[in-house]
């Protein structure tokens, strides 16, 4: 029998930063953009959260919670080389690590006992060397593992000797896997712990929440299999969001930042040889209402003039209904480009290649807005959030 | 982030870079305490950045490996 390890450094991006400034020590602390840059809380401390204030809060109402509250800008990079840390030294102690983000893993051992000693040394090694503390949760399956690294924390540990009785006296929020909506749909048919779920039948199941029932029976008798847990690390999708400093209902304003999404997720296709053939557009209203539309194309695409294009199809068809907050897109369908390349035959393309090297070459030499096309003059605030790749 | 090159005076051995003091704004600032250390990778090559606390100040300054320099990155007062 395998037994799993889930180790999560507790409140990640926070406690690096009060390690660092340790004058914050006791402090709430939260780690986000500034008051008017509109951005949300990604971290808070331990202090900050007995506010209520929890990660994905907009910072100006965890201000308006906590006027008092210390925040910090975020710091990617120094989390990312503390995250390599933290793994490394659980490689180095348990000598297999599974990571599942930047401040999560699972690592396995058939001894129970072997684990649990490794599990304490490797917490105990982080807070020497790091500085932060970490929760263990200990469990013959990844799943009720990660639900007991939520135990006691921070600095938690704990182990769970009987996963089955464990997970179905589980609350049914505290379940990963289940979100807020399948949470609310559960709880308005009366269903509050995993438990409850067993006394449905599946043919009932099946009728209210579809392939998601497979899911919900799987939980209460853990058949899950441990592989859902696994990061994958193939690219599904390249996207990129944008939050506008006011909230806007200007189609021109918000069209130029669609434009200005689009080039630079052809930068990112561009770096990773990447094209893709389903583009998703997202919209987030004032209140947060938040929808998405979908288009599935006949081809390949890579260059920002056909993500623009595709997307202000997209876009056109909306009809707005309230001031947008925030615009997103999204490319999916995602696979490798170059054998695939469409033949240069006709000398349009070469010319066009030829421009956009040229128009490559002026951006990296004099700056990213040394060149601009008509439609960029709208914009006024280049920086776009999530300047990553989407699994 | 802003950076300006700053003089360093540093231990260099056992596989470590300790900072003990540097130059700036005319100023000769002693480090009473390394809070934090953490290494980043750009194209300029490997990075060792250090958290360090003088005075009533926080200073983030790095060290470049490629090129042999160090930099301050950022500055803030220590007192809450």
């Amino acid at each position: 029998m395998i037994w799993w390890t889930h180790l999560d450094i507790d409140s990640f991006f926070a406690s690096v930063e009060i390690a660092s400034r340790p004058y914050y020590k006791g402090l709430p602390l939260a780690v986000g953009g500034s008051e008017h840059s509109r951005t949300v809380i990604t971290s808070a401390s331990y202090k900050a959260r007995e506010y209520g204030i929890k990660a994905g809060m907009p910072v100006y109402e965890a201000l308006s919670r906590c006027p008092h509250l210390i925040v910090i800008k975020p710091d990617m990079e120094k989390y990312l080389s503390i995250s390599k840390e933290v793994f490394k030294i659980v490689q180095d102690i348990a000598g297999n690590v599974f990571p599942y983000s930047i401040d999560e893993c699972f690592f396995c051992s058939t001894i129970k006992d072997d684990l649990i000693v490794k599990s304490l040394m490797i917490k105990k090694t982080i807070k020497e060397k790091l500085k932060i503390t970490a929760s263990c949760g200990i469990s013959t399956k990844k799943i009720v593992a990660k639900i007991a690294s939520d135990e006691n924390k921070p600095n938690g540990f704990f182990v769970v000797d009987d996963p089955l009785n464990y997970i179905k006296e589980k609350e049914i929020e505290k379940v990963p896997g289940i979100g807020r909506k399948i949470e609310k749909k559960l709880k308005s048919y009366g269903i509050f712990y995993v438990k409850q779920i067993d006394e449905i039948p599946f043919s009932v199941l099946k009728k209210l929440f579809k392939h998601y029932a497979y899911f919900l029976k799987e939980l209460t008798c853990l058949k899950i299999n441990d592989d859902i847990y696994k990061r994958i690390d193939i690219v599904k999708s390249v996207g990129n969001t944008h939050t506008f400093s006011e909230d806007t209902f200007e189609k021109e304003k918000i069209l130029s930042y669609i434009s200005l999404i689009s080039k630079h997720i052809e930068k990112r296709l561009l770096d990773d040889f990447f094209e893709g053939n389903r583009i998703t557009l997202t919209v987030r209203y004032s209140n947060f209402q938040t929808f998405t539309k979908q288009k599935k194309l006949e081809r390949y695409i890579h260059e920002w003039k056909d993500i623009f294009e595709e997307t202000k199809k997209i876009f056109e068809k909306i009809i707005l209904t309230l001031p947008v907050r925030l615009v997103g897109i999204s490319v999916g369908g995602i696979r490798n480009r170059g054998i695939y390349q469409e033949l240069a035959f006709n000398g349009d393309f070469d010319k066009r290649e030829r421009l956009k090297e040229y128009i490559e070459m002026i951006k990296n030499k004099y700056g990213e807005s040394s060149i601009l096309t008509l439609r960029d003059l709208y914009v006024s605030d280049r920086k776009i959030r999530g300047n990553r790749i989407i699994f | 982030m802003n950076r300006e090159q700053i003089f360093v005076l540093a231990y260099f051995g056992k596989g470590k870079i300790v900072p003990k003091t540097f130059f700036w704004k005319g100023k000769t600032i002693k480090v009473e305490k390394l809070t934090y250390s953490w290494k980043t990778v750009d194209e300029d090559g490997i990075k060792i950045h250090f958290s360090t606390i003088s005075g009533s100040f926080y200073y983030h300054i790095v060290y470049s490996l490629s090129t042999n320099r160090w930099y301050l990155i950022d500055v803030e007062s220590a007192i809450v």
